[in-house]
């Protein structure tokens, strides 16, 4: 499969994205799976193989604790935010705000400018 | 579920040891937990939508790599350090190496061309493959010891600190300082063997005449070294440079010149060369080398005067 430069654009521009949007998810625990089916019904598509894993990027950077439990047979790793990440997350989404209200009127006029 | 552990087998291979255990210990979890959700909703899954299903996670590599993204041996930030060390090195070596060989030559132990070139050729691999491997390593180890230091060092300069050359020819290449220093390192050392070397006396190569000129020209070849020496450590064409190269690149056409009107240039012993080469032959490949060197000198006097006027 060949990657055009509109993929890598895309790619490059959902990376930082879903890292912000997996620490907001996780401020409840979550085990890899469920992350998934959370992300994909709130409209993000994100395949396993790169969701699993930014998971454990993101844990050994110290902003996820994590644990195994065990139930009805089956054993899982739940995530969730731990201190740093809180304090991450508050800062990402400062910093998210911020770029999104500079982008949107950039956006709305790029918009407006090809409909004339 | 030979399919899954299978697969998981293959991601674990491309895995550091240490974390082998636990990313696919992880992994298979995540991947039962997806297969019980598609068993809920189709019911037991046959070997073909187990296959896809494995499909869609990607490459048992790929997957590897998302887990521990490779590393380069040297880091992106040391990279312009290193491959500057690694010409500057390797630069060195072939002066060297062309200093050795011209010793043997001048010894009389390898006499033709083709054995000059290929002594040469050999003995600055040799050396080479050594440098190239103890360079690497070194910035491999910089590279795992010194991540911070580097990000301190780039923050730590001034835009006052750049050198004022505007101009994209004003960079002066390693590989040209290198190849001029071996050439008048090389030509001193022709010229000045007999008389350097120990043992018993041996003829130059030159006949008398030309011997004597080529002496007396050899303030000129070190005036040429140390400009050299002095554009490795500046790396910058400036003014007083170019007005340097102008005067050595001068006097190398003209005793070009006069080596041409001056025949013959070589001392040639006819039973040396006898059924192998003419001496005439030989003594027009000479002249013809030498109306080379003056063509090439003429350009750079031309070039950089032109250079100059343009700074």
């Amino acid at each position: 499969m060949t990657t055009t430069p509109s993929d890598k654009l895309k790619l490059e521009l959902r990376r930082g994205v879903l890292a912000l949007a997996v620490l907001a998810l996780l401020k409840e625990p979550h085990y890899g799976y469920s992350l998934r089916q959370q992300l994909q019904d709130s409209g993000i598509e994100i395949d396993e193989g790169t969701l699993y894993p930014l998971i454990r990027r993101l844990a050994d950077q110290g902003l996820l604790d994590s644990e195994w439990r065990h139930a009805s047979g089956r054993e899982r790793r739940y995530y969730q935010l731990s201190a740093l990440g809180r304090e991450r997350l508050e800062q990402l989404t400062q910093e998210w705000s911020s770029l999104n209200n500079a982008l949107s009127p950039l956006l709305t006029l790029n918009n407006a400018l090809e409909g004339e | 579920m030979d399919l899954v552990e299978r697969y998981i087998a293959a991601v674990k291979r491309e895995l550091p040891t240490r974390s082998r255990e636990d990313i696919g210990r992880e992994l298979e979890a995540n991947i039962m937990d997806k297969v019980d959700a598609l068993e809920e909703q189709h019911g037991p899954l046959n070997q073909q939508q187990v296959n896809d299903l494995l499909l869609e996670m990607g490459h048992p590599r790929t997957v590897a790599r998302e887990f521990y993204p490779p590393k380069p041996l040297v880091s992106v930030q040391l990279m312009p350090i290193y491959l500057n060390t690694l010409y500057m090195v390797l630069g060195i070596l072939f002066v060297i190496s062309s200093l050795e060989v011209a010793t043997r030559w001048l010894s009389g132990s390898e006499m033709t061309l083709f054995l000059l070139m290929k002594g040469l050729l050999s003995s600055f691999l040799n050396a080479g493959y050594f440098a190239f491997t103890w360079v690497t390593i070194a910035f491999i180890i910089m590279t795992r010891d010194n991540k911070k230091q580097q990000d301190n060092d780039s923050c730590q300069w001034s835009p006052t600190q750049l050198p004022s050359a505007l101009n994209n020819w004003q960079h002066i290449r390693l590989q040209d300082i290198f190849t001029d220093l071996a050439s008048l390192l090389f030509l001193a050392l022709v010229i000045w063997y007999p008389i350097l070397r120990p043992g018993p006396d041996i003829e130059s190569i030159f006949n008398n005449e030309t011997w004597t000129v080529l002496q007396w020209f050899t303030p000129i070849i070190a005036i040429g070294v140390v400009n050299s020496l002095w554009q490795l450590r500046t790396r910058i064409w400036t003014r007083r440079l170019l007005g340097i190269n102008i005067g050595v690149s001068s006097a190398f056409a003209a005793m070009a010149l006069w080596l041409m009107a001056t025949r013959p240039i070589l001392r040639l012993d006819e039973t040396t060369w006898e059924g192998t080469l003419s001496v005439a032959s030989i003594e027009l490949s000479v002249l013809v080398f030498v109306f080379v060197v003056l063509v090439i000198s003429l350009y750079e006097v031309i070039r950089d005067l032109r250079r100059l006027t343009r700074l």
